[in-house]
């Protein structure tokens, strides 16, 4: 089957668009047909039990793994075959379950080759100066997430919480159309919660934002709308209310350890 | 005043008035081939230390810098500042194909990969006999003359040396502080990280392997220079190791390392030789004591030493933050 789709304007297409994406490890089969459309600007939860497959569909959407069937659409560009890198630098960013920064590098230079990353030159020779205006960027960047008075000491020293805001403001770096976030709650004490959701509220209105939570109480919180993941398939979809009284998701969640 | 700084100004005051006071026997055969070996170990500090790449082939990349600049300026006859850009750029091609063979594997594949590529130059260069000049190599090459002097006389070869050296020494610390070096810094602890921020990381590993072996062709030609002709054994698997050995008895992830490992290696097999057969042994103990007991090498050792001093000075004082292990 040829489909035959006329040109679409960017503004007119979906931040993100998956169709019948689906991924085997071997005999398991991690995705399967899932599709799923972000409109651009939307807050979007992906939960699900463990095991689900929501990691393994982050890592799709972020190309670290290929779909081993369906494609992968991008504000309507094909960026199913692209590596890693080079849809960073179309705007998609992301974050790690586990915080994952470079632990020998201090806070300001993690965000100054954040800010680089995206950018021409990334690779320079010549050694940056105080005045250079990509640390105007990390100043504002490390004061966003609280971070401005950590900004000389090594990332491996910061607690996990900051870690993880640190993780944030890197991505942000990017200036992401789409941001990727796995489980930014899991680890945080309930105050880092609080700012981690603050943070959240405050980010550009037009970023469309894609994240995955274990626990449905963050994910309520901050989502528009909800997809529930099953055993690597979509189970159902629709607004926080919805998915909270929806039976097949009560069935997928019945007997979990998250019923507090 | 920093321990640090003292101590850089004492080296450089003590390594520049060297030939007034040091015996020439010390100035040429000792200090000036630690220096070169040095620069050639740097190379290996730098890939390793910054870009956790173990490379077994920088003795083989200086190496076909050294054959790059005989062939050019014996063989064919042309005069020296064309072999030095040959062989240099013998030396980084070299490096790219062999980074481009090598980058998509890590720590020890890495290692047996560049080994297995320096075998190969190794044996080719033995078999060759048009242009590596087969077992016998390239014999009589010269140093540069400039204004009627050549470089190779000992004072002004060690001079050369010297600035090589500390010019190597100075750029690989400055490249540490660049977008470049800081990337590198950064896909050694997590690859999967900075390529989400953008970064290519398979070329970015391919361009710091060039460089490096660009440095290493750097150290070559002082190489070829010093010993005046060049053989396949100049890259045997037993030279291949001795500059890992020399970085790591320094210190691999300091630059200073490379030059002290090579002090440390060329004081070794010159006095020890003069009363044991066996220097290679002897070698070999010291690599293990060093592994064994400051796995940091020389240059980790005299790094808790400051630290240790400072401490004494100032009771209390913050602990520097240089290569913190945890």
């Amino acid at each position: 089957m040829v489909a035959v789709e006329s040109p679409r304007l960017e503004t007119a297409a979906r931040a993100l668009e998956l169709q019948g994406v689906g991924r085997r490890f071997g005999g398991l089969a991690a995705v399967r047909d899932v599709s799923l459309a972000l409109e651009p600007g939307e807050r979007r939860a992906i939960i699900g039990p463990n095991g689900a497959g929501k990691t393994t569909l982050f890592n799709l959407v972020t190309g670290e793994l290929r779909p081993t069937a369906g494609t992968i659409r991008f504000f309507g560009r094909d960026v199913t075959a692209l590596p890693p890198h080079q849809r960073v630098r179309l705007g998609l960013a992301r974050t790690y379950q586990t915080p994952l920064v470079f632990p020998r590098l201090t806070v300001r230079d993690n965000l100054y080759l954040a800010v680089r990353g995206v950018r021409p030159w990334r690779l320079s020779l010549r050694a940056p100066r105080p005045g250079d205006p990509e640390f105007a960027v990390v100043a504002e960047l490390a004061e966003r997430v609280g971070l401005r008075h950590a900004l000389s000491a090594l990332a491996g020293a910061l607690s996990h919480g900051e870690q993880r805001q640190l993780e944030i403001a890197m991505a942000l770096a990017s200036r992401p159309k789409l941001l990727l976030l796995d489980e930014p709650a899991a680890g945080l004490s309930p105050a880092e919660r609080e700012s981690l959701a603050a943070l959240l509220g405050s980010l550009d209105p037009t970023m469309t934002v894609l994240l995955i939570e274990h626990d449905m109480d963050v994910a309520f919180q901050v989502a528009q709308r909800v997809t529930v993941l099953h055993e690597g398939s979509v189970i159902a979809e629709g607004t926080p209310e919805a998915i909270a009284s929806d039976p097949r998701v009560r069935a997928v969640y019945l007997g979990g350890t998250h019923g507090e | 005043m920093s321990v640090r700084r003292a101590l850089t100004i004492v080296v450089l005051l003590l390594s520049v008035s060297f030939p007034f006071w040091g015996s020439p026997y010390f100035v040429g055969r000792i200090f000036t081939p630690a220096l070169f070996l040095g620069v050639i170990a740097l190379s290996l500090s730098l890939l390793a230390g910054f870009g956790g790449m173990v490379s077994l082939a920088q003795m083989t990349i200086a190496g076909l810098a050294g054959y790059g600049y005989g062939y050019l300026t014996v063989t064919l006859g042309q005069p020296w500042w064309l072999g030095i850009l040959g062989g240099l750029l013998v030396a980084a091609l070299a490096a790219a194909l062999f980074g481009l063979i090598a980058v998509r594997s890590s720590g020890i594949y890495f290692l047996m990969i560049t080994l297995a590529l320096g075998m190969v130059v190794y044996a080719l260069a033995n078999q060759n006999r048009s242009v590596f000049g087969g077992h016998t190599g390239i014999l009589g090459i010269r140093a540069p003359e400039l204004f009627g002097q050549s470089l190779a006389e000992r004072t002004v070869f060690y001079y050369l040396c010297l600035g090589v050296g500390l010019a190597s020494y100075a750029y690989v610390r400055y490249l540490a502080r660049t977008p470049f070096g800081l990337a590198l810094q950064a896909l050694r602890d997590e690859p999967r990280r900075l390529a989400a921020l953008g970064y290519h990381v398979a070329l970015h590993r391919v361009a710091a392997f060039t460089l490096a072996g660009f440095l290493a062709g750097i150290g070559g030609l002082l190489a070829v220079w010093y010993n005046g002709a060049i053989s396949p054994t100049t890259i045997d698997l037993t030279r291949l190791i001795n500059v890992m050995v020399i970085a790591v008895i320094g210190g691999l992830a300091y630059a200073e390392g490379a030059f002290l490992g090579a002090l440390v290696f060329v004081l070794v097999t010159n006095f020890a030789s003069s009363f044991t057969q066996r220097f290679n042994t002897v070698i070999g103990l010291v690599f293990l004591s060093t592994v064994l007991l400051s796995p940091e090498g020389l240059s980790g050792l005299l790094d808790r030493l400051a630290r240790a001093v400072r401490r004494r000075i100032r009771p209390g004082a913050a602990l520097p933050q240089r290569f913190p292990t945890e």
